[in-house]
């Protein structure tokens, strides 16, 4: 078809040129002089006209070749021009076969001109566009983005599961109370668990305008518990009346649960948050570093069990790690601010390289989170009904889940801002939509 | 907590059947350890015991001669196992003399010692036994000093153990080490699991068989105690120690443990030190018992419970002289109880601790306040075993029984004669009975168990309960030793728990009963703007080639003190962990900087870094604030076939700032650009009190972006002198943004006004004004954009010159215009006009000339 189409396109533009040849050489034919041949020696002169012209026509190598070619047999002096002013000498007898039959002849070099132009002029353009060739293997620049960290990415991720649940996420300081970060949650001053979490301590205005030294920072800290005992408050208030009590003491929080307690204190029930951030504890290790990230769920309603919180965190885990059959296991265990309480585990193997989380035959459990029913204390503390209003929470660490999910090995890692490190764990955005990115 | 299967038959008679089975085998200690874990102890390690050792076993030297041809050896004949493999556990089996050369000084007739039959492969010395000749005597075997065996660094003498032991014995049965040893996590509720018999309690009710009952037992005495004990606690105090027992023994010897007691220590992971020590330890460890054992011969006047003294001082068994506070509970002896000899519930103190010389001992017995004991223990920095108890609380009535059981053992172990028991106040006997309601917990968990399953459960955990039909409850008394039982949820959590967790189906979230539209339908409302606002920036962030980093909060003090600004103040951390980390950084740069200079001294040619996260200007909850910094150095893009290298520079992160401040809502056309200059008194721009160039910015290199009087972002060179102690080589230039001074956007403002119906062909003019080099590009632009406010589209500088024809004080800049007609297209008589107007007006404000 295109080869057709390209074969009557080249005969149109032929005809326009052929009308124009022709007129030309009818404006010079009344100038030219007689020829003296017969019809049957043109009839045998045409021939050889025509096979000559053909023939060099078919193997023109350029434009300029086939246009002396052109001005050789159509020109004013050309051959066939010649042979058609020769006409007028003919008989008239004989003049109109002599006249068709040297017509025809003219028609066929004109068309095979015109083929031959538009072949050749292909040609040339093809050459004209390749000398201005550019090499489009050539890379190109802009897609050089930058990495985003892996600790807020996978944050994202869990807002995006959480937010299409209806959770609304909030957020809350790192510098609280401890009376948000402890008193409320039902862990009070002599509580063993007060002594792991491993609290740091913030200056206020008084001990920073008393120069605090670092001596005094740590009999502080190992004092600060007591004014809660309140057995021992006079005695102690007497040998140290500047101390501050202690549920006015300000701490870097040790977990983001200070956010729950905000939110309860704020509005009424019910509820349906997440929250993520720092926090802080005094541990520095392979296994930990003095701050890391974590997110924590509420949920307070009317009738909220356990199978809510069992089912909620097992569509959470299987979504996030994106494994359909992902083993979760319930075990009770204790926190303070939760009862009943459950570590929650799930399913992964053990290698001497790496730890993939997963179903296997041989496989083993791995504690991933802590949760529970929110203690009724906790609830009254936050000024909440527990005879009316139940549910739960669970916390979870984000560097952790990302170490499980994206297999980077080493958590002091993820404060390092190492940049291999980085462009190896962290993440090109937009590679996934994100529902917090919207309007 | 550890113990071994084998410890906990003391306690427990194991059954096939839950609740009410026949006896039965003990179990297997891999199911133990995940009934454990499920129930809520959780299980750290189970040790299985140490194949390299049970090839050895037994072995008795009967008969020790000098070898003939070396003066340190000797030829002993050793009675072993037949065959050297040692005899099945319990079964007993023949024996057979071998002969064994041996260098040992100990290798005496009548040696119990540890034998290695040829064939086996010594840990300590990592040999492969063969039967070998030494000085031409034959030798088949080998007793095994410590190190041999691979457990301690001792070789001066081969390993002798008790001669009673049955040779042919496995070395590991022999020594209790033939079982699996479980560790137990014990979560600070469980006071009572602190204790092998408290563990056991849980197996039985878990279904693995029955508790043995303590043995009741009186222990016969002879007269009075000379030592008596007397409380000086006000009333409002007496809670602290409610109750103490004690009694007075002359004794027989306290020297050496028996093996059984030794081993039970080993496993649990205790020095053996001497008999009255190590029962008392036992104690601690079998029944969760804390005691104290005083030599009695260095006691003198009555044993009294009161407060400590200000500047009082006890030097404890840990051989550490604590200074005590009013607030310590202490025992003292003398007249009128003037010498404090322990920390109540912590630690015993050296000076009347007992010896292997103690003829007379005081044991007491004493039940203290668990918050008075926690704050004791935590102010002096004393984790001992006996506060741990105390802390998590323990069983009032252990007082009573855990005495007695106490002083039948002394007199078993030590010999001698007993006191009567001495003391004051009497534990409680019982807990107060909860109420729980029969349909508790099912609401609490979604699971159904039958009411009379769950009385099971607490029956089997201890609990007293009764039914009451009409009230449709249960009536549930704890028992003594579990107070951490408080209220119907620690009931529900408890019959949970028993049940196994698996009884609780996953179940999908009902709607919430929320009257609040946003919550019933929240999906991208549930996400505040900020949280949302951060996304946004972070990933338009990273696509103009920053990487994200996330540093502490907390700096040195040196960096926080460098970064902080006008009405922020030092905020430091109390208790830091080091001196690098403990101050709360006033500025994300703090800890941006040091980051990219470690990449940029580990060989990056380019750094390209962000972070977008909390500052903090003071010590309270509401001083933090978000902010966003960036660092540029090196390259401003890899290096590229296309374009020429360029140094990033204070351009680039200005336009990073002007990126996150477009991304974040700003109006960006309303900004301005200040140059920030040393000093506030030639504040260059409108004698605005706009801020001075902070002492980090390099002075001539530093600009801030400012809507009306509010600073939003600050850009700039880091100062030369400062990049070095920041540990940059090279410059850099960097950012930050002040999120929270960025105006919050408008809602329901977001219509576009329609463009005219007739747009017309809009044109383009080129200008070139020549200025001072003083004039800032802004003030010159402005001045441009302002000059025909109705038709200029924009104006966009493209080229500074400078030039010697120009004048050494003057720059040329190139300028494009953009015209956009009104009504009807541009003449170029108008176009002329425009220009005038233009320049004439530019050149009024500025003083800058058309070139």
């Amino acid at each position: 078809m295109a080869e057709a189409k390209q074969g009557s396109e080249s005969h149109g533009t032929e005809s326009q040129g052929t009308e124009s040849q022709g007129s030309e050489s009818h404006g010079t034919a009344s100038q030219g002089t007689a020829s003296q041949g017969t019809a049957s020696q043109g009839s045998e002169s045409h021939q050889a006209v025509r096979k000559h012209f053909l023939a060099e026509i078919a193997t023109a190598p350029d434009l300029a070749t086939l246009e002396s070619l052109r001005v050789a047999a159509l020109g004013t002096s050309g051959e066939i021009t010649a042979l058609l002013r020769g006409l007028r000498d003919l008989p008239r007898e004989s003049r109109k076969e002599a006249g068709q039959a040297l017509n025809s002849l003219k028609g066929e070099v004109e068309a095979a001109l015109a083929e031959a132009k538009a072949r050749l002029g292909a040609v040339a353009n093809q050459a004209a566009l390749q000398a201005e060739r550019l090499d489009p293997t050539l890379p190109v620049d802009g897609l050089e983005v930058g990495h985003m960290h892996p600790t807020y990415r996978v944050m994202e991720e869990i807002i995006s599961i959480f937010g299409g649940l209806g959770f609304e996420f909030v957020e809350g300081p790192d510098i609280d109370s401890t009376w948000n970060c402890f008193t409320a949650l039902n862990i009070p001053a002599w509580h063993p668990a007060r002594q792991e979490m491993d609290t740091f301590y913030i200056g206020t205005k008084e001990t920073e305008e008393a120069e605090a030294t670092k001596q005094q920072a740590k009999s502080e800290n190992k004092t600060g518990d007591k004014t809660e005992d309140k057995t021992g408050n006079k005695a102690d208030n007497k040998a140290q009346p500047k101390e501050v009590p202690d549920t006015e003491r300000l701490v870097l929080r040790t977990h983001t649960s200070t956010a729950q307690v905000r939110t309860m204190l704020a509005a009424p029930p019910p509820y349906r948050v997440m929250t993520a951030g720092r926090a802080y504890r005094s541990d520095s290790d392979a296994t930990h570093t003095p701050m890391f990230h974590q997110l924590e769920a509420l949920v307070i309603d009317r009738d909220i069990h356990m199978g809510h919180l069992r089912g909620t965190i097992e569509m959470f885990l299987r979504e996030f790690f994106e494994i359909d059959d992902l083993p979760v296991r319930f075990r009770a265990s204790h926190f303070p601010f939760t009862e009943p309480s459950a570590e929650v585990d799930i399913g992964c193997r053990r290698t001497a390289e790496r730890l993939e989380v997963g179903r296997f035959e041989d496989g083993e459990w791995l504690e991933i989170l802590g949760s529970g029913m929110t203690h009724p204390a906790v609830l009254q503390n936050c000024g909440v009904d527990p005879d009316k209003w139940q549910g739960f929470a669970w916390g979870i660490g984000l560097e952790r889940l990302a170490m499980l999910k994206y297999g980077a090995p080493d958590l002091r890692s993820f404060m390092e801002g190492d940049l291999d490190w980085l462009r190896r764990y962290g993440f090109v955005p937009l590679a996934r939509a994100s529902q917090i990115w919207g309007e | 907590m550890r113990f071994t299967l084998s410890w906990l038959e003391e306690h427990i008679e194991w059954h096939d059947e839950p609740k009410q089975g026949r006896a039965a085998a003990r179990p297997d200690a891999q199911a133990v350890a995940e009934t454990l874990d499920k129930i809520g102890l959780e299980v750290k390690a189970l040790e299985a015991p140490d194949a390299a050792l049970e090839a050895f076993s037994l072995g008795r030297i009967v008969e020790a001669t000098q070898h003939p041809n070396a003066d340190r050896l000797r030829v002993c004949k050793v009675e072993v196992a037949k065959g050297g493999k040692p005899h099945l556990k319990g079964k007993g089996g023949k024996t057979e003399i071998v002969q064994v050369v041996c260098g040992a000084p100990n290798a005496k007739t009548g040696l119990t010692g540890v034998f290695a039959p040829p064939g086996t492969w010594i840990p300590g010395t990592d040999v492969h036994l063969k039967p070998a000749e030494i000085r031409g005597v034959e030798s088949c075997g080998m007793l095994l000093s410590e190190r041999e065996l691979g457990i301690s660094d001792e070789h001066e003498g081969i390993i002798a153990l008790d001669d009673s032991l049955k040779v042919g014995t496995a070395y590991l049965e022999a020594t209790g080490q033939d079982e699996t040893t479980f560790t137990l996590g014990i979560t600070p509720n469980r006071g009572d699991c602190f204790a092998v018999r408290g563990i056991a309690r849980e197996l039985a009710a878990a279904g693995y068989g029955v508790v043995r009952p303590l043995p009741p037992y009186n222990p016969p005495t002879t007269g009075k105690s000379p030592l008596a004990w007397q409380c000086t606690l006000s009333k409002s105090d007496l809670h602290l120690a409610p109750a103490v027992r004690g009694r007075y023994f002359s004794i027989e010897q306290n020297a050496t443990s028996p093996e059984w007691l030794r081993r039970r220590l080993a496993v649990a992971g205790t020095k053996v030190i001497s008999p009255l020590v190590d029962l008392t330890n036992y104690f601690t460890f079998d029944l969760g018992r804390p005691l104290h054992v005083f030599d009695a011969d260095k006691l003198t006047g009555a044993m009294t419970i009161r407060r400590a003294r200000k500047g009082e001082s006890v030097l404890a068994l840990d051989e550490v002289e604590y200074q005590l506070t009013p607030a310590d509970i202490v025992i003292a002896d003398g007249k009128n109880g003037e010498r404090a000899i322990a920390i109540a519930g912590v630690m015993g103190g050296l000076e009347t601790g007992v010896t292997a010389e103690t003829k007379n001992v005081f044991l007491e017995a004493a039940f203290f306040d668990h918050e008075s004991v926690a704050f004791s223990g935590r102010r002096h920095g004393i984790d001992s075993e006996a506060r741990r108890r105390f802390e998590r609380g323990i069983d009032p009535q252990s007082l009573i029984w855990g005495e007695r059981l106490a002083a039948g053992m002394i007199l078993r172990l030590c010999g001698g004669t007993a006191s009567a028991v001495t003391g004051y106040g009497t534990p409680a006997k019982t807990r107060p009975a909860i109420a729980l309601p029969d349909n508790a917990v099912h609401r609490v968990s979604g699971a159904k168990i039958p009411l009379r399953r769950q009385r099971q459960h607490l029956e089997a955990l201890g609990f007293t309960v009764s039914e009451n039909k009409k009230a449709k409850k249960l009536s549930c008394r704890p028992p003594t030793w579990r107070g951490d039982i408080t209220r119907k949820e620690c009931l529900v959590e408890e019959i949970l728990r028993i049940e196994g967790y698996d009884c609780i189906k996953g179940t999908a979230l009902p709607p919430s009963t929320s009257d609040n539209q946003k919550h019933l339908h929240a999906t991208r409302q549930a996400v505040p703007e900020t949280t949302r606002q951060a996304a946004r920036v972070r990933a338009l962030a990273c696509l103009r080639g920053l990487d994200e980093h996330l540093g502490y909060s907390f700096v040195s003090e040196a960096r926080a003190r460098l970064f902080l600004q006008d009405g922020q103040t030092l905020t430091r951390v109390l208790n830091p962990i080091s001196t690098d980390l403990s101050v709360m950084r006033p500025s994300v740069l703090a800890s941006l900087i040091p980051a990219a200079a470690r990449n940029l001294a580990q060989g990056a040619g380019r750094v390209a870094q962000f972070e977008l996260g909390p500052t903090y200007r003071g010590g309270k909850a509401q001083d933090q604030e978000m902010r966003f910094a960036v660092i540029r150095a090196g390259l401003a893009a890899p290096r590229s076939w296309r374009e020429d290298e360029r140094q990033a520079d204070i351009f680039d992160t200005k336009g990073d700032a002007l990126a996150v401040l477009a991304a974040l809502g700003a109006p960006t056309d309303g900004l301005r650009t200040i140059a920030l200059t040393p000093d506030s008194d030639s504040n260059s721009s409108s004698g605005s009190n706009f801020p001075v160039c902070p002492g980090w910015l390099h002075s001539g290199r530093a600009g801030a972006l400012v809507l009306g009087k509010s600073v939003l972002a600050l850009f700039g060179e880091i100062h030369p002198s400062h990049a070095k102690s920041l540990g940059l080589r090279s410059r850099a230039a960097v950012a930050e943004v002040y999120l929270e001074a960025v105006p919050p956007r408008r809602k329901n403002k977001s219509r576009v006004e329609a463009a005219p119906d007739n747009r017309l062909q809009p044109v383009v003019r080129d200008f070139a004004f020549v200025a001072d080099k003083s004039l800032e590009a802004e003030t010159l632009l402005r001045s441009i954009a302002g000059a025909a406010r109705e038709e200029i589209v924009s104006v966009r500088l493209f080229d500074i010159y400078e030039g010697k024809e120009l004048g050494a004080d003057k720059s040329s800049f190139a300028v494009e215009v953009l015209f956009r007609p009104h009504g009807r297209a541009y003449t170029e008589a108008d176009l002329e006009a425009l220009s005038k107007t233009i320049t004439d007006k530019v050149q009024k404000a500025t003083g800058a000339v058309l070139r």
